[in-house]
This record gives structure tokens, C-alpha cells and sequence, in this order.
């Protein structure tokens, strides 16, 4: 018997190769996942808000800085992302903000997926806000909708002012870009007024606030800005 | 620098066309990649071989084209 076809003869195969279209866009899954998000976002009256950013931009820092403002006022619950530790969510807890740790591992951005299920974890109250802080790459993250409210990319004076040109992609898709650890300005070359003009050629819809997580300055503006929202 | 969890989705679609279709080998992967989609073609290639182990597609060779736009889609297997 042919073990092939199980026919009653033995005979040979030529096997058959096809082409099979698929037209399978890879980040459909995420997109579904993003879709899905927004959707649930919309329905519980959260407001999702993803941070991009290098590593060591002040993202956390910000985030600090804005549970204390805000959290006696609105429900604030955190999403973090990072490779590895569970490092930036002892120091939300320690402001006082629920958390969850996304470790990504070899992944360099956060997914939607992931994202959903660590906000639906939180079980943030109707109205509250999510702030999500996405893995530091200025580049990886930008291409993976999580679903978001509002995306920010927090640039700070020390990393240079011709990272909106570098990095465009992630500066484009951004709703507001902070400028961050306005502090230090008087200590690096960064020329704020270009940084400016080069944001509005790049993404004319996006604010821009400037503020130090610091001192404090600008801190007001954000907090109004989030709590717009 | 995404390449890796852009392979793996292409492994997934690759499992679920596998499931559907009823083919066990996967000969080459045709994917066609916006120009403006941030991943590395070099980086694409190394990703592959790792994200396709297990798969009908572990020996399968990689065609890629370069495309208009900013998705990166799997546009069809030549299997048997």
C-alpha cells in the first residue's frame, strides 16, 4: 500500500509545491489588540497615556512627580516597561500609585496585549488615568499603537537638540512632547528655540511643554494638560 | 530593532496558515517591508532563522521586498 495516498498500489509522490498568498500584515495582531484597547479605554472613562522616551530621559521621574499632584485629586495607576526589573514600579508604589511591571526581556517596546492585560489588572476607577510608561527607545516603540488616548515623547536638554531630526519618526507621532530636566539647561548645549521650530515642521498638531520634574517648573502645565483628558 | 517580535508574528501567521492549509513544509517566506517601517533587512535575516525553529518553515529560505509605506506584510509561502 502507498503510505502517501493509501492507495492499494506502491507508487512515487512528486511532491506538489504551491504558493499560497497570505497577504498577512504583521502587525495586524497588535493593531487588533491596540483596536480592542481603545475601545475598553473609551468605555470605562480611562484615559491611556503612552511615554516614550530614551532610557534615562526622566519618565519615571515626571511620573513621580505627577502622582503626587494628581492622584489626590484623580485615580492614577501606572504601567511600566522595561526589559528587566521591577525597579521603576517600587518607585511608583513608593508615590503611592498602583503598578504594574511589564518585563519585556528581549522585546524592545511594549504590546498592546500586554498593555490591555496590566490596565485591566489595575482595574482603574471610570475616570481615572493610565500613564504608560513604554520601554527607553526613542525608535521601536513609536511603530506599536497600544491603544493610547494620548502619546507623549518626553525629550530631556541633556540628550541633545537634534534628536526630533534623528529620531523623527517617534517625534511625528507624538500628541505632546515634553522637554524635560529644564533644570540643567544652563549646564548643556540645547537650543530650545530650535527644538521648537524643528517640532512644528515635524508634527505641527503636538504641544510642547517644557518642565523640570525637579524644581518643579512647568509641572503645572502637565498636570493641566493630563487632567484635560 | 523590533525584527525579533516582527519574525515571531511571521512565525504565528506561519502556524496558522500551516493549521488551515494542512501543508508540514514551508520552501520560502515572501514578505514585502515598508521602506518607512523602521526594521533592518540584515536584522530581518538573522531574526528568521531563530523565529522560524519549530516551524514548518525551520529550513525555508526568506524573500524580501521592499515596498512603498510603513507595514511589513507576509505576502505568501511557497510550500508542499
Amino acid at each position: 500500500m502507498c503510505s502517501t495516498c493509501g492507495c492499494e498500489h506502491p507508487h512515487d509522490h512528486v511532491p506538489v509545491r504551491r504558493f499560497i498568498s497570505l497577504q498577512h500584515d504583521v502587525l495586524a495582531k497588535n493593531q487588533a489588540f491596540a483596536d480592542a484597547n481603545r475601545r475598553r479605554f473609551a468605555q470605562q472613562g480611562i484615559a491611556a497615556v503612552n511615554l516614550i522616551a530614551s532610557p534615562g530621559a526622566g519618565k519615571t521621574t515626571l511620573l513621580v512627580a505627577t502622582i503626587r499632584r494628581l492622584a489626590a485629586r484623580r485615580p492614577i495607576a501606572v504601567v511600566e516597561g522595561d526589559q528587566f526589573t521591577s525597579l521603576d514600579t517600587e518607585r511608583i508604589a513608593a508615590a503611592g500609585a498602583p503598578a504594574r511591571q511589564i518585563n519585556t526581556g528581549k522585546g524592545c517596546h511594549l504590546d498592546a496585549e500586554a498593555v490591555g492585560r496590566a490596565v485591566a489588572e489595575l482595574a482603574i476607577a471610570r475616570g481615572g488615568l493610565a500613564l504608560i510608561e513604554n520601554v527607553g527607545n526613542l525608535v521601536c516603540p513609536a511603530e506599536f499603537d497600544l491603544g493610547e488616548t494620548r502619546r507623549v515623547v518626553v525629550l530631556s536638554v541633556g540628550e541633545g537638540d537634534d534628536k526630533p531630526r534623528k529620531y523623527a519618526p517617534a517625534f511625528a507621532s507624538a500628541d505632546l512632547v515634553v522637554i524635560a530636566k529644564l533644570d540643567l539647561l544652563p549646564h548643556v548645549d540645547f537650543a530650545l528655540e530650535r527644538v521648537r521650530g524643528d517640532l512644528a515642521e515635524l508634527n505641527p498638531r503636538a504641544d510642547v511643554l517644557a518642565l523640570s520634574a525637579r524644581t518643579g517648573d512647568g509641572i503645572d502645565a502637565w498636570c493641566a494638560w493630563l487632567a484635560a483628558l | 530593532v523590533h525584527e525579533l517580535s516582527m519574525m515571531s508574528a511571521v512565525a504565528d501567521a506561519i502556524r496558522d496558515a500551516a493549521a488551515r492549509e494542512g501543508f508540514t513544509r514551508v520552501h520560502d517566506v515572501a514578505v514585502a517591508v515598508g521602506e518607512r517601517c523602521n526594521v533592518e533587512v540584515a536584522a530581518l535575516r538573522f531574526c528568521f532563522d531563530v523565529a522560524m525553529r519549530g516551524t514548518a518553515a525551520e529550513h525555508a529560505t526568506l524573500t524580501i521586498e521592499t515596498v512603498p509605506g510603513d507595514r511589513m506584510v507576509v505576502v505568501g509561502l511557497e510550500v508542499e
